[in-house]
């Protein structure tokens, strides 16, 4: 390494794959952004009763994921096969979204020796888990004796390294909804630590199984039920008649890559990573706190050496329940003060619905193709928003970019993420 | 129930679970003599068409019973004395 890294210096965002309902990869995303379309369809949640709003993917099985790859003689598709044969859908997807991440960062003909692989998520089989308990239940020796490899959240980082050649760190972290983003944020701090000069991260699919569907719906943070008959209305983050998030199915991936590495191959830079904030509100509930969002927040503007005034965009965590939406436009107003009203405050959920550990990381994409497409996309809901003294995006995409934007991904347990995205960044000669 | 599987139906139960664990062999190469590692089955393979095979033969079994099974057609009579006993 030619020069040391500060340990604040951003990092850079090099390559970028998104798999949603909208199908697979940035393009799509992008063009259903723009368009301010909605990804929620009515569907039946087992073991829900009726037929509910939720964002599904186009197909719940990992056969048909890996086919076109298979069938079109893509030049990984024989890897594809064999590394992926008989996986679970969320390895899959994390899988495809990798490889065209990895692709767009044109990583490809690259020795990857210097990389490392953080995936964000846990209880990533559970979908699996669920549907093994049937072959228990029959027998014990019915259950696949592969079960295990496949129940452990690390099997997306053994396929991942498999699949790509990455022979530097690799783990999972977790952290409820703030999982995606405090993935982003533990590969950065990777990345400037110098342990590897580069970065796969995940947000992996949550798959829940029925009893966390039935565990979630008992708690009351499902909303949308009176929109089943027009679910593309159902997520309303901010708005006086939400309900409860939507939930919805995502997978997401970035490289992440110091700038001196992305100069030295001369890789284009996607956007960066100029700081992250992270505050424990110190509690096991899944209640919001406004002071420990605010602390987030306020962390990661100071690690990026901006002021709340420098912030132009703010890619909410905006689920659209309850307390939740009240308590984030609480710790903004704190935040921003008079400038929260010039802000563009956003929530991605309100087109997509909330994809759980995935979030993090497909809102930070999310923002990204706005900062390179140059425009905000709608919060196609918000009609009536909670607050008047909050700048909002408008019902419909406007023109010009974000460039420098806040992220914010708030988990159960108290875990509040904070995020400093922006569009350019020079270091500045001394 | 019918009658008892026959030792080639067992077979075709075992066979189609070695090309759905095993997707690169053809179909030609597997026969009574042959073992599944000469098929290219890793241990974890193996377990897994071992499994595969009781359960869709509805049996139930540890599959350290398996530890001296050499090749496919040993597999098979051990799933047919299952079958019958």
């Amino acid at each position: 390494m030619s020069e040391s890294r500060r340990w604040n210096e951003p990092v850079a965002v090099s390559g970028m794959g998104v798999i949603t309902p909208y199908g697979r990869g940035v393009a799509a995303f992008k063009q259903a952004l723009y368009e301010g379309r909605s990804a929620i369809g009515s569907a039946s949640l087992a073991p829900l009763e009726g037929s509910r709003p939720v964002g599904l993917l186009a197909s719940q099985s990992p056969g048909e994921w890996i086919e076109p790859f298979i069938s079109g003689e893509h030049q990984k598709g024989k890897i594809l096969k064999k590394v992926l044969r008989r996986k679970p859908l969320p390895v899959v997807l994390s899988a495809l979204a990798a490889l065209e991440a990895f692709e767009s960062a044109d990583l490809e003909k690259d020795n990857p020796g210097q990389m490392g692989i953080v995936v964000g998520g846990h209880s990533l089989a559970s979908s699996y888990d669920f549907e093994m308990r049937r072959k228990f239940d029959v027998s014990p020796n019915h259950v696949a004796p592969s079960f295990l490899i496949q129940l452990l959240d690390t099997d997306h980082v053994g396929v991942l390294s498999e699949l790509l050649g990455i022979h530097g760190t690799g783990l999972t972290v977790g952290g409820a909804s703030a999982s995606g983003q405090m993935a982003i944020i533990q590969a950065a701090n990777l990345i400037r630590l110098e342990e590897v000069d580069r970065c796969l991260v995940i947000g992996p699919l949550a798959d829940l199984n029925p009893m966390a569907i039935q565990s979630l719906d008992a708690m009351g943070a499902l909303g949308g039920h009176e929109y089943s008959g027009k679910p593309t209305l159902a997520s309303r983050p901010f708005d006086q008649a939400r309900s409860g998030f939507i939930f919805s199915q995502a997978c997401g991936a970035l490289i992440l890559e110091s700038v001196s590495s992305c100069k030295g191959r001369r890789s284009p830079m996607i956007g960066f990573i100029a700081g992250s904030g992270v505050h424990l509100d110190g509690t096991a509930l899944p209640s919001p706190s406004s002071r420990g969002e605010q602390n987030a927040m306020t962390r990661a503007l100071g690690a990026a050496g901006l002021t709340p005034d420098e912030v132009d965009t703010l890619n909410a965590h905006g689920t659209a329940s309850h307390a939740g939406d009240i308590a984030e436009l609480e710790a903004i107003a704190s935040v921003f003060g008079a400038h929260a009203k010039s802000l563009k405050v956003q929530s991605t959920k309100g087109l997509l619905g909330h994809t759980l550990w995935a979030a993090g990381v497909v809102e930070a994409i999310a923002l990204l193709i706005q900062m390179g497409s140059g425009f905000i996309h709608p919060n196609a809901n918000l009609k009536n928003p909670i607050r008047t003294d909050i700048g909002f995006a408008g019902r419909h995409t406007s023109q010009g970019g974000p460039s420098i934007a806040l992220s914010n991904s708030f988990g159960f347990g108290g875990i509040n993420t904070s995020l400093v995205v922006m569009k350019d960044w020079e270091r500045k000669t001394l | 129930m019918g009658e008892t599987p026959s030792e080639a139906s067992i077979f075709a139960v075992v066979k189609e679970n070695v090309l759905e664990i095993l997707e690169e062999v053809d179909e030609e190469a597997i026969s009574m003599e042959i073992s599944l590692k000469d098929l290219g089955a890793n241990s974890l393979d193996r377990a897994e068409i071992a499994t595969g095979s009781m359960e869709d033969l509805g049996l139930s079994f540890p599959m350290r019973e398996l530890a001296k099974i050499k090749n496919i057609g040993e597999l098979v009579k051990f799933l047919e004395a299952k079958v019958s006993g």
